[in-house]
């Protein structure tokens, strides 16, 4: 990482630049408070400020995001304590609940995977490119650009049958 | 793409939102890494291990409770000695880059610490010490804290959440446990390898439950011979609220799924254990006679 002369504050300018983005993300994932996580987001930038490449901080920005809205998310959810109850969860991604402008979307969303689901939306709604995308997740751009490839024929099977009246879940599950 | 054009028109937040005013001041009013953890910060870690389960607490809940003397000072009057005194700030930061929960430790901060945090700390910092007539007495070192972070467990299953910190201290990192009295020293390699944690029966709901801290690499937690089981983390910090019949690990998983820390998971105390805690429960609410001897040491 290369280190600018620029003091730390001016460095910081550039990560805090993304706070929009990180706020989107955010409320776009249901969260209950987006702009908590979005200043705790950036604080935790600040203080780790060394070990970020301020003009390549957006895949470590949604990444700790992330890590904040998991322990939102789990926060509010039954906590699994025992082995009979616990819940299998995604080891990287929670099962958020989208809420989008159009509720056949959100249906289709629904029914994808939820590491599936990010993917697909890191690109299309969060506009990162496939490189940003699996930094952000922590794998491979070739890994990336498998799931997201599978993520985006699952979506478009699901949304498909909505036009024809079929449920989407129904679809996928037989699939 | 009609599908993906469809997704991305129903974006439910598209606009650019504005931050709040004020809120790049208050950010980088607060120190920065930036400057304070200079590299050689890693290399000058002291090897070896002090790795300190503290049960310095003298006394059960019942007789201090009663009395209407706080534990703190209870301790503090049977041991001689002030759990606030011999303690300072470090300007090295240590463990910063390994514990998001971590923030740098200053003068003004080290005020702020909980009596009962400094308690716990005593194990980590205390050599017991013989005077001329016999008796034992603590002698405490220096304590030159670099970093603290505050934050509380999950809890569950009729086990209370409780108060939890991690203190980087004297080249060591301590997770400590101020409402259970308890504390985990170790280096930041120990701390990678096998966790901070401690095992512990809640009073009075006598679940046994264990609790640790991990670093920053390990984002999920599963419980060996559970298949499925994840076990939730929080700010470094996760408890297991319950006990697995036979003793087994709790395998810390980092994003590309590979282990990297194990940490033991004590099973359910036998029945000898279990008379075992119940005598020493009894011998603290009534401290007669010497303490019971251990299961298998007779």
């Amino acid at each position: 990482m290369g280190r600018d002369k620029d003091s730390p504050e001016q460095q910081f300018e550039r990560v805090f630049a993304h706070y929009g983005m990180i706020e989107g993300f955010a409320r776009r994932r249901g969260s209950r408070d987006s702009a908590a996580i979005a200043a705790e987001t950036l604080s935790i930038a600040w203080r780790r400020l060394d070990e970020l490449d301020p003009h390549a901080c957006r895949p470590w920005l949604l990444a700790t995001a992330r890590n904040l809205l998991l322990a939102e998310y789990r926060a509010h959810v039954s906590v699994p304590v025992d082995p009979s109850t616990m819940v299998v969860e995604d080891p990287t991604v929670p099962d958020y609940e989208i809420d989008s402008l159009d509720p056949a979307i959100d249906r289709a969303l629904a029914s994808l995977e939820p590491l599936d689901r990010e993917a697909l939306l890191l690109v299309a709604w969060e506009e990162l490119t496939p490189k940003e995308a699996a930094a952000s997740l922590g794998i491979r751009p070739a890994t990336f650009r498998v799931r997201l490839h599978r993520a985006r024929r699952r979506f478009e099977q699901a949304l498909e049958p909505e036009s024809h009246g079929i449920s989407p879940a129904t679809e996928v599950k037989h699939q | 793409m009609k599908s993906m054009n469809r997704l991305t028109a129903s974006n439910p937040a598209p606009g650019k939102l504005e931050p709040p005013p004020g809120l790049f001041t208050r950010i980088t009013a607060a120190p920065t890494s930036w400057k304070q953890r200079p590299s050689r910060v890693r290399k000058n870690v002291t090897r070896g291990t002090l790795a300190l389960l503290i049960a310095l607490v003298v006394g059960g809940g019942v007789s201090w409770a009663t009395s209407g003397e706080g534990i703190v000072a209870r301790f503090e009057r049977l041991w001689g000695i002030d759990v606030d005194s011999g303690l300072s700030s470090d300007s090295s930061g240590y463990g910063l880059g390994e514990f998001s929960i971590l923030e740098p430790m200053s003068d003004d901060r080290i005020e702020q610490l909980p009596s009962e945090v400094n308690q716990s700390l005593v194990g980590a910092r205390a050599l017991p010490v013989r005077g001329p007539n016999g008796d034992l007495k603590l002698h405490l070192n220096p304590g030159h804290i670099s970093a603290w972070g505050h934050t509380s467990t999950i809890g569950g299953n009729g086990m209370p959440s409780q108060p939890v910190d991690v203190v980087s201290m004297n080249g060591k990192i301590c997770a400590v446990w101020s409402q259970a009295f308890l504390a985990y020293c170790g280096t930041l390699k120990e701390a990678r390898k096998e966790g901070l944690s401690i095992s512990s029966n809640d009073e009075p709901s006598g679940i046994q439950w264990t609790s640790g801290a991990v670093t920053d690499e390990v984002k999920t937690l599963r419980l060996k011979g559970y298949a499925g089981v994840e076990v939730p983390l929080k700010d470094n910090f996760f408890q297991l609220n319950f006990a697995p019949k036979k003793q087994t690990v709790l395998l810390g998983l980092d994003e590309n799924g590979s282990v990297v820390t194990r940490i033991l998971i004590p099973g359910r105390p036998s029945g000898s254990d279990l008379a075992y805690i119940r005598a020493i429960k009894r011998w603290q609410r009534n401290p007669v006679g010497p303490p019971p001897n251990p299961p298998g040491s007779h």
